[in-house]
């Protein structure tokens, strides 16, 4: 079964002669384990459809589904639990919280909800990513590289079914860069559907799909 | 530059909501402000205001009734005068309308002579013989107005005109209502001759020599039997002491509530100026040059305060105009009507002032750095160090707050101090109304008095629920130096503060039959102070001495008492039993006791009345009920302020920090926890401003304005366990309302729209 299924999806960004349909009957399926990159040219709405997906951002018309539940119009006490619970989130801007240390930004999504094992797992992602010392230091003193991971592992903690990527690697220098797309097809491989937004094409090489957003269509 | 103001002027349009907010704000604070300043201008000048309007004489005489020629003779012999009037004065005379009757009234009997002492409020002045002009509290507490019927000593009169002279309070405060005729109506009403007068007005070429022309007169009318001088000025000493306290506490809240309004103002336009740091970091990034940057940011602030501000005094002074006019009637004195308006626009001028300056300073400081500095100081860079707090969504709230420690520290002094203001007028108002239900708290700590003789005493006091007994001497006196001063004489045998503990204020307790503890009102007419000599006359004409060695803050007859013991009052002094009763009894109870003691049923020359003590104090509930309205309608406004500084201060986090609670939102944060963090981000501020309120009412403004008002009487200001927990729980109340709105505020509309902005 399909973890995310996009039909004929529409969105428009702006109002009267400044409308610009940036996603114009857009169809996606994307499969557990399986890591697909989007590409497209700057402004062709690839972060737009990852907001779509991500419940981030609601579209004008179309069929959205995520994990099999249906959340094009659906109400906000419905998306903050997809969101917590089933999606996990990468920003190119990492998004970390300047109060909260690096262990403590990984383990808020779970502490949303009252913590629990996703606490433990937590604490061993950030271990297994290698981040011990920036977990007890705030995210202003990380290097772009372990600011990106402890957002990979925050994206992690509530063991989701779906990844989103939006330029994870847009921040970062080469091997850093390196280091993400790796952890990415890493957790692609352990049977979480990843969609990937980039326009890099070192981000391409690993991915199992990858499809060129072009005049609102995925081709 | 022109393009610089039209910046930010659109900046209004565009902003609408952020514009209201901030609006409603000082539009709260100049309510506040045009509140407190109205209701302080209106008791401190009310005398002077109506005496004016009254054409109020400088010096009033009353004497056993004489011609009229004889007293003109004595006041034509006298320098300095410049009109004089006489007219007759009679009490105890009855009056009634419809169904309603009194008869302790006084009459006043005006000659045509054209000179007043009141001034008319509706109506005429009197034309005609069988007219009446009643006195306003008589004309509201019995709704009459030019029109209705009057009975006079049972001669119907119409009533022509509605008056108030303030050289007394008004009914019912005042035991006695007033009503003035012409002379010939007072005459007949009260059977005396014509020609005969009793009282003479008289205004001075110059009033500050008043004292002169009154010694020329107590040699001139020597023989003139009970002759009374009264002056204006020692008119507006006893009624301003009469409503001092009202005036030391309303001036000092004011200047409190001017200190607030001022603080959370000038906080208030300095966060929404340190709000738009970023958009003038762009205009000087674009070249705009720091006058013009400045410029932009009053211009902004000054078109938000100006209306705003305008708006909240005329809604201050509108909330408390009717009931300062009520509460000034009682006192027979005039509202400030139209004359406050300069002094409110002031206000306004002061406030918008405050405000333009608020929003100049740290716009004129972001002119001083780099541009891009500038542009920077909009985000939250983080801070090095560890804040404490746990990791959750309650941690994250508390962070958020003192990752910003100057605004919570200015929140906290902001909120603080309208907890001050709070409690402080909830104390008051407590306190207020302890004096008009309760008379301990005046220093009575007996709750029966019975018309008895001495000797029962000890009978009295072994009834069921009687703690203590004792005789009670009461008698009027004259000071023999200045026999136009008469004071009343209260005596107890041994200690009298076991009955009547009135506070000290200077000097101790009296330990002997030669001394004598003055109230303040006596020490200030007769100028006496611990060591003096007061020599009073009593009514037999014997005089007797006594050394004053204490001053004492009696709030019965405006202070002119005189406590001493009873030895020297020769028995001249009618009896009485002061009764205190034990905690757990009642009053009834006692008063059935009493009646069924027949020892006293056998001599009805001094039956048991067991008159509560308590009667003084029910004329005046009215008064004490539109004082203590007043003072909640100002607490009412600012817990208003306090709602709309917490609302503020939320509104400025969540507008700084939208891009990581939306961050919060995308990780699947719900309504619940970001209402969490707002409200962890909201409670350091709150509770810490409850804690240093109630410590600063509590052990700094409470006293301080108790002894603002301490010349009349001994005050606790310390708030009760109930206004603490009334107070707590509004500013709790409230604090959760504004963290719902704020709530609302980050969790409408979709996550990226925040997202984006970073």
């Amino acid at each position: 079964m399909a973890v995310v299924r996009l039909r004929d999806v529409v969105k428009t960004h702006g109002e009267g002669r400044a409308a610009l349909r940036v996603l114009d009957g857009l169809d996606l399926e994307l499969e557990a384990g399986e890591l697909v990159a989007v590409t497209g040219r700057s402004g062709s709405g690839k972060s737009t459809l990852l907001n779509v997906v991500g419940a981030l951002d609601r579209v004008d018309s179309g069929l959205v589904e995520v994990g099999g539940v249906r959340i094009d119009g659906a109400p906000e006490r419905v998306l903050a639990p997809l969101r917590r619970d089933r999606i996990g989130f990468v920003f190119q801007a990492f998004h970390l919280l300047p109060e909260l240390t690096g262990l403590e930004n990984v383990l808020l999504p779970a502490r949303l909800d009252g913590g629990g094992p996703a606490l433990d797992r937590g604490r061993a992602l950030v271990r297994r990513l290698g981040l011990g010392d920036a977990a007890e230091r705030l995210p202003t003193v990380l290097s772009g590289g372990e600011q990106q991971r402890l957002a990979i592992a925050r994206a992690l903690v509530n063991d989701p079914e779906l990844v989103l990527a939006d330029e994870p690697t847009g921040n970062l220098d080469a091997d850093s860069g390196e280091v993400v797309l790796d952890l990415l097809r890493a957790i692609a491989d352990e049977g979480r559907a990843v969609l990937l937004v980039t326009h890099e094409r070192e981000a391409t090489r690993r991915a199992d799909r990858v499809l060129r957003l072009e005049e609102g269509r995925l081709r | 530059m022109n393009a610089i103001l039209a910046y930010a002027l659109a900046r209004l349009r565009v902003r609408r909501g952020r514009v209201l907010l901030a609006a409603g704000g000082i539009a709260a604070a100049a309510a506040m402000l045009g509140a407190s300043v109205t209701v302080a201008y209106g008791l401190a000048t009310g005398f002077d205001r109506t005496a004016a309007r009254a054409h109020l004489p400088d010096i009033l005489a009353t004497f056993d009734p004489q011609s009229r020629e004889s007293v003109a003779r004595v006041v034509s012999s006298l320098a300095n005068v410049k009109v004089a009037s006489y007219r007759l004065q009679a009490d105890y005379v009855s009056i009634g309308s419809g169904n309603r009757f009194d008869g302790d009234a006084t009459v006043i009997g005006l000659p045509r002579d054209g000179t007043r002492g009141y001034a008319i409020v509706s109506g005429r002045a009197l034309e005609h013989p069988d007219e009446a002009l009643v006195e306003q509290g008589l004309a509201r507490s019995w709704h009459l107005g030019p029109g209705a019927r009057l009975e006079v000593s049972g001669e119907r009169l119409r009533i022509v005109g509605v008056a108030v002279a303030p050289d007394n309070v008004a009914y019912p405060l005042a035991r006695r209502p007033r009503v003035w005729l012409s002379y010939r109506d007072a005459a007949a009403a009260t059977g005396t001759p014509l020609g005969v007068v009793n009282s003479a007005v008289v205004w001075l070429v110059d009033p500050k020599l008043a004292g002169v022309t009154l010694d020329q007169a107590r040699s001139a009318a020597l023989g003139v039997q009970r002759l009374r001088f009264t002056t204006r000025a020692g008119l507006h000493v006893l009624i301003g002491q009469a409503a001092g306290i009202v005036i030391a506490l309303l001036v000092s809240f004011s200047l409190i509530a001017l200190v607030v309004a001022g603080t959370m103002l000038a906080a208030s336009a300095n966060a929404e100026v340190q709000r738009r740091l970023e958009g003038l970091g762009l205009l000087r990034a674009i070249g705009a040059s720091p006058r013009a940057v400045v410029a932009a940011a009053v211009v902004e602030a000054v078109a938000v305060a100006l209306p705003a501000g305008a708006l909240g005094v005329l809604v201050g002074w509108a909330l408390v105009a009717s009931p300062l006019d009520r509460l000034l009637g009682s006192l027979s004195q005039l509202g400030p009507g139209a004359s406050v308006a300069p002094l409110l626009l002031g206000v306004l001028l002061g406030l918008v002032a405050l405000v333009a300056l608020a929003s100049a300073w740290p716009a004129w400081r972001a002119t001083r750095g780099p541009a891009g500095a500038v542009l920077r100081r909009g985000d939250v860079t983080g801070s090095a160090r560890r804040l404490p707090g746990g990791g959750g969504p309650a941690g994250l709230g508390v962070r958020m707050a003192l990752l910003r420690p100057a605004r919570t520290a200015g929140g906290i002094v902001v909120l603080g101090s309208a907890v001050v203001v709070i409690l402080l007028i909830l104390s008051i108002a407590a306190l207020l109304l302890r004096l008009d239900r309760n008379p301990v708290a005046v220093g009575k700590r007996y709750q029966l008095t019975a018309s008895a003789p001495a000797f029962d005493a000890a009978q009295i006091a072994r009834l069921p629920g009687v703690e203590a007994a004792a005789p009670r001497y009461e008698l009027s006196a004259a000071d023999s130096f200045d026999l136009g001063e008469a004071f009343t004489v209260i005596a107890f045998p041994g200690d009298h503060t076991r009955f009547e503990a009135p506070p000290l204020a200077e000097g101790r307790r009296l330990r002997g039959p030669r001394e004598a503890e003055v109230g303040l009102g006596l020490a200030q007419v007769l100028n006496l102070s611990p060591g003096a000599t007061l020599a009073a006359q009593l009514p037999s004409g014997r005089e007797a001495r006594f050394r004053v060695v204490g001053i004492v803050r009696a709030l019965e007859r405006q202070g002119r008492v005189a406590y001493v013991q009873p030895q020297q009052l020769g028995g001249e002094a009618p009896e009485q039993i002061a009764i205190r009763l034990r905690p757990s009894a009642s009053a009834s109870s006692v008063r059935r006791e009493l009646r069924r003691a027949g020892v006293f049923s056998s001599r009805p020359s001094h039956g048991i009345t067991g008159q509560s003590v308590q009667g003084w104090a029910s004329r005046s509930s009215g008064f004490i009920d539109v004082l203590v309205a007043l003072l909640r309608t100002v607490a009412v406004i600012d817990a208003l302020v306090c709602l709309y500084a917490i609302a503020q201060l939320l509104a400025l986090t969540v507008q700084e920090r939208r891009s990581g609670l939306a961050t919060v939102r995308a990780l699947g944060g719900g309504t619940r926890q970001l209402g969490s963090i707002v409200a962890f981000a909201a409670a350091p501020v709150v509770l810490a401003a409850v804690v240093v309120g109630l410590a600063a009412e509590r052990w700094l403004v409470g006293p301080a304005v108790a002894r603002l008002a301490a010349s009349y009487v001994s005050l606790t200001l310390a708030p009760s366990a109930a206004a603490v927990a009334v107070t707590a729980a509004g500013l709790v109340a409230g604090a959760a309302v504004t963290v719902l709105w704020a709530t609302r505020l980050v969790t409408r509309g979709p996550v990226v729209g925040f997202l984006r902005e970073r």
